[in-house]
């Protein structure tokens, strides 16, 4: 088969693969305990032979095995962390191994435990290097930092979904949290789209304080985003004051921002004393905006500002004193208080530069105010150079990301436009008609403005709904650019002709939408991306996010295999659908009820004869009431789409999916269809076949004919995301039919016990969520991990391909009923 | 007759007093319009925006009575129409409240119209084109509405559910007036009519509202409505404090999710 793999075969040069244990078979009926033992003697025995790789001699392999087995309960953790890191180099180990005997020496035993979870953390999410940094940390100091982990700690991680979600409640905006990956040097800022926030706060006792924190911190980012801070738009400065630096290459540069500040002589200082300037402005705007939290930030920042010490008395330079004074008087909200007076000439009371901060408009004022505070800085403290302080919550601008941002923004709008563009070009007539009586638009007719930019392409003016996008295109165009036969041109030229918007046309949003995808946010047709936490049976404990699942259509295939397979299973299908129907529940006439649409005669009749024979009439309950007792069942069908599925498995897959259509079409349970593959984690395929609300109609049709065998099989994260899909139903019985053909497996260490074990967690979150799923496996042999995978009742193991279609209606029928 | 006696007119509501109603459009001008051309209304939009609270503005204005039918899953059409009942022996025969509208010549107003079987939106299709009967097929008469019969149903699109979608041969009998959380200005101003708040008070709330709503489809179905607001509002009044009456009227209406609770006191926390 060569090197490459073909998809669904085992790889075999894979170091780490576990080979097949001949206690296998007889694993269900061990105990666990034996079981623990067991992975245990495993992880040893597949270390032994990743050092025996890297030329360890047999008398250190025991020697370090020697050692792990010191570590006495924790020693299966560590087996694991060393195995993890041997798969990169054993000489990792030798060094681990010593530093986690340094931290078991000042850690008591639960510590420890929580130490290398931390350590493990490290490693799934931001790789080897940031663990092993953390690892060697293992001096008493760091190690004692560790330990007195503030109670009132918080983490962004556990926070920062919830974070989000207020911040588009009180902003309206869509931002994302991102962790800085800073704490000192610079813990906050944003790149005006995502917001980076420190991995862990804290700064106070309490967990309440470093929430709040948090929140001013985000809050703080998005009035800087939202007031301009970023994006400063002034006239240029009265020119009696001197030439300020470089104004014009400011304005057009690509990178603004940066250009603007690394125009001063000092740029760090610029930076920073905007920032200030901006906050003081910025309170305004949070007082107005979320008063509640400005008012409780005030004590929060009083604290802040009393814990600020510098260490020998006042900065050593005047200017780092200079900032720390104006820093700390915004901290106290232009309190007297501030203990740092810097006693300059009137020129630089920070008094007064806080008054007139206050009383800015827009971000410009500050810019202006900037070039004349910078101008009077170099003079009174010259030759100075500022260190940049920590400026706590308000972080310090990064010009370099916001540039970042502004340009990927840029980029996927003109992405955008030029695939709309281009697909106008293709397709004749595709301008509709302004005030036309066609019933394409009845846009109103909206004539070129002077002075605005248009693109002028095949003689007619479309425009430009983005000043980024304008950016853009005038750099690409004329000259053949991406848009070819375009030309910019301005509104006064265009002679009040009508103007189209993107809007006009029919398609949209079917354009790269990479910048959002991350956030798992975007509509549509494209793909949709998921994260997935995955089991780690060695650790007991989940990896978390450790799997990227992309949820897209099936490519619809030709041909009428749905009809093809009709016709072959004719009269069968036809019991079928009768069968169903019958299982179908029909609006039920209920007799004799006190209430109901209408009069029941026998009841009548025989109250009334009652009643003239002198007897007491038998009861009150003369009506007739129709009920309909509804199935309110939802299934959701997941096929196998690995490659070991090509040829029978696959076809008989699809088969039985026609007949499942068919019967559930007849009994009217809402139903979904999708496929999973994939390979590695960093790709996991989810297929929609059919979603719960589609019909099954020619689209889902084509896509049952488009099923085929892709990659491998990582079953976990396509339950997990099945799971989700089938908890949005809302229906009260909500099943999941699972169709495998062996056991789960991925081109990475996703094989053997980890797969299985993996897939059984999913499994087990499945029946937590009050789901029911089920799993149909089609194999010729029994193989002993399947109850133990499954669970005992809940699979089916059908031994011959041939049977499927046949079977699984009736598998079906037995579930729901 | 008999059965005239038996007429239960408690659904019936002739409205003497004005009910307040402040117009965020022409909304008032057209349904008279509408009225007078005898064409029926449908008016969506979210709940607790005020749209029962605009049809009783109108029954007053236009001098009808109205009877309101509140659509549940189980309506079916003898409950519109009619139905016999037995009384001593004999069977009788009870108007439903679309016959008795359509008899009395008032205003119908079926609300939350989705939320009724499919088979029984149907019974209001003769009524709701030009020919404006009733078949009562149980006693097999027709009745013919008069002029002033008029019939309005409601409904919220909100609800994105394949199930809860309104037929198109159902909403394309009917004039559509669009409702929206009205503006700030206007939330205001009728937040303080209602429950007598001070304009400080009701910015306060109308802020927390649009905040709510921002997160409409990011966990919650939907916003804080003006229904809402005006609770809170008098919670306060009656001296409840106001993170206790915010929380009591407003998050925990909009939703049981813990999680969203806790964003919601968060913000909250962050306005007052």
């Amino acid at each position: 088969m060569g090197n490459n793999h073909p998809p669904g075969e085992k790889p075999r040069e894979c170091i780490s693969s576990l080979p097949e244990r001949p206690g296998e078979k007889t694993r269900a009926k061990k105990t666990k305990a034996e079981e623990n033992n067991r992975d245990y003697a495993c992880l040893k025995d597949e270390l032994a032979r990743n050092l025996g790789f890297n030329f360890f001699e047999e008398a250190e392999i025991e020697a370090l095995l020697g050692e792990i087995e010191a570590f006495g309960e924790m020693s299966r953790k560590v087996a694991a962390l060393c195995l993890q890191l041997s798969n990169t180099s054993s000489n990792l180990v030798e060094r681990t191994l010593g530093h986690i005997r340094r931290a078991r020496a000042s850690l008591p035993e639960e510590e420890l435990g929580a130490w290398l979870t931390r350590a493990f953390d490290l490693l799934d999410s931001s790789g080897l290097q940031q663990a092993v940094s953390f690892i060697s940390k293992s001096d008493e100091a760091d190690l004692e930092r560790f330990k007195n982990k503030n109670p009132g700690a918080v983490k962004l991680e556990s926070i920062s979904a919830r974070l989000e979600l207020y911040l588009k409640g009180i902003s309206g905006m869509d931002f994302r949290i991102r962790a800085s990956g800073q704490i000192i040097e610079n813990p906050c800022y944003t790149d005006s789209s995502a917001i980076y926030l420190p991995e862990r706060l804290d700064v106070f006792c309490g967990a309440r304080e470093n929430l709040l924190l948090y929140r001013l911190m985000a809050a703080h980012k998005w009035a800087q985003a939202a007031e301009g801070t970023l994006a400063p738009a002034f006239e240029s400065p009265s020119p009696t004051e001197g030439q300020p630096p470089a104004m014009d290459a400011a304005k057009e540069a690509s990178d603004p921002l940066e250009r603007f500040f690394s125009a001063f002589a000092d740029r760090d200082f610029a930076l920073d004393l905007y920032n200030i300037l901006e906050s003081i402005r910025l309170d305004s705007f949070l007082k107005k905006e979320a008063p509640g939290l400005f008012e409780k930030a005030k004590s929060l920042r009083l604290q802040l500002l009393e814990g600020r010490s510098v260490p020998d008395g006042l900065p050593q330079k005047e200017k780092d004193a200079f900032i720390e004074g104006l820093f700390e008087l915004y901290l106290a909200g232009g309190a007297e208080k501030a203990p740092y007076k810097v006693s300059t000439d009137g020129e630089l009371s920070q008094k007064e530069i806080w008054r007139k901060a206050r009383g800015h408009k827009c971000a410009g004022e500050s810019a202006l105010a900037l070039f004349d505070l910078c101008r009077m800085a170099e003079r009174v403290f010259p030759h100075e150079r500022y260190t940049p302080a920590n400026l706590l919550f308000i972080g310090r601008i990064r010009p370099d990301e916001v540039a970042r941002e502004a340009f990927e923004k840029q980029l996927a709008l003109q992405r955008k436009f030029e695939g709309t563009v281009t697909k106008i070009i293709e397709m004749p007539d595709m301008f509709p008609q302004p005030r036309g009586t066609g019933k394409k638009t009845r846009a109103p007719f909206r004539p070129a403005k002077p002075g605005k930019t248009y693109l002028l392409i095949r003689g007619k003016l479309l425009e430009l709904e983005d000043d980024l996008l304008e950016k853009a295109l005038k750099n690409a165009l004329p000259g053949g650019g991406p848009v070819p036969g375009g030309v910019l041109i301005d509104g006064a030229a265009a002679g009040g002709r009508h103007v189209y918007r993107l809007s006009d046309f029919p398609f949209e949003d079917e354009g790269d939408k990479t910048y959002d995808e991350a956030s798992g946010q975007t509509g549509g047709k494209t793909k949709k991306t998921f994260k997935y936490d995955e089991w780690d049976y060695r650790r007991g404990g989940y990896r978390k996010g450790w799997c990227t699942l992309y949820e897209q259509d099936v490519h619809a295939g030709h041909g009428p295999f749905v009809e093809q397979t009709l016709k072959r299973y004719g009269g069968y299908v036809t019991a079928l659908r009768n069968k169903f129907e019958l299982l179908r529940s029909e609006p039920r006439l209920l007799r004799r009820q006190m209430d109901g649409d209408d009069i029941d005669m026998d009841a009548m009749v025989e109250a009334l004869a009652d009643m003239k024979a002198g007897l007491f009439p038998s009861g009150e309950d003369l009506f007739v009431r129709y009920e309909r007792k509804e199935r309110n069942i939802a299934a959701l069908f997941l096929l196998d789409m690995s490659g070991s599925t090509k040829g029978w498995v696959n076809q008989a897959e699809k088969e039985s999916v026609v007949l499942m259509c068919e019967a559930l079409q007849a009994l009217g349970d809402r139903y979904a269809i999708y496929g999973f593959s994939g390979m590695t984690r960093g790709r996991c395929d989810f297929y929609r076949i059919k979603s719960f609300d589609e019909v099954f109609g020619t689209a889902v049709k084509k896509r049952i004919a488009g099923i085929e065998p892709k990659d491998y099989t990582r079953m976990g994260p396509a339950i997990r995301h099945a799971n989700s899909i089938l908890a949005k139903t809302g229906a009260k019985t909500r099943l999941l039919i699972v169709l495998s053909d062996g056991k789960p497996e991925d081109y990475d260490a996703y094989k053997g016990d980890y797969g299985v074990e993996d897939t059984r967690k999913a499994l087990i979150e499945a029946r937590e969520r009050g789901l029911h799923p089920f799993c149909i496996t089609i194999d010729k042999e029994a193989r002993s991990y399947l109850p133990h995978m499954y669970g005992a009742a809940n699979y089916i193991l059908i031994d011959r391909v041939r049977k499927l279609p046949g079977r699984i209606p009736e598998i079906y029928r037995r579930l729901t009923a | 007759m008999a059965m005239s006696k038996h007429l239960k007119v408690q659904e019936f509501i002739a409205i003497k007093e004005k009910p307040y109603y402040m117009p965020m459009g022409k909304e008032i001008e057209l349904f008279e319009a509408a009225y007078h051309n005898m064409i029926p209304v449908l008016l969506k939009g979210p709940t607790g925006c005020g749209k029962t609270r605009f049809m009783l503005h109108m029954a007053w204005k236009l001098g009808r009575p109205m009877v309101t039918v509140s659509c549940h899953d189980d309506l079916t059409a003898s409950d519109l129409v009619g139905r016999y009942l037995v009384k001593g022996g004999e069977t009788l025969w009870v108007d439903g409240p679309l016959s008795r509208a359509v008899k009395a010549g008032g205003i119908c107003y079926l609300d939350e119209i989705v939320e009724a079987r499919k088979d029984t939106t149907v019974v209001i299709h003769p009524l709701a084109d030009d020919r404006r009967i009733l078949p009562v097929e149980k006693r097999g008469e027709t009745l013919a509405a008069p002029p002033e019969f008029m019939l309005t149903i409601s409904y919220n699109p909100g609800y994105q559910s394949v199930l809860k979608e309104l037929k198109q041969s159902t909403r394309q009998r009917f004039m559509a007036l669009d409702f929206k959380y009205p503006p700030d200005e206007l939330e205001i101003e009728i937040i303080r009519h209602e429950s007598g708040a001070d304009a400080e008070l009701a910015k306060k709330l109308v802020m927390f509202a649009g905040k709510t709503r921002n997160l409409k489809d990011r966990g919650l179905t939907e916003g804080a409505s003006t229904r809402l607001l005006v609770h809170a509002a008098r919670l306060i009044n009656s001296g409840i404090e106001p993170a206790k009456a915010f929380e009591a009227a407003i998050s925990f209406s909009l939703t049981d999710d813990t999680e969203m609770l806790e964003t919601l006191s968060e913000i909250l926390d962050s306005i007052l």
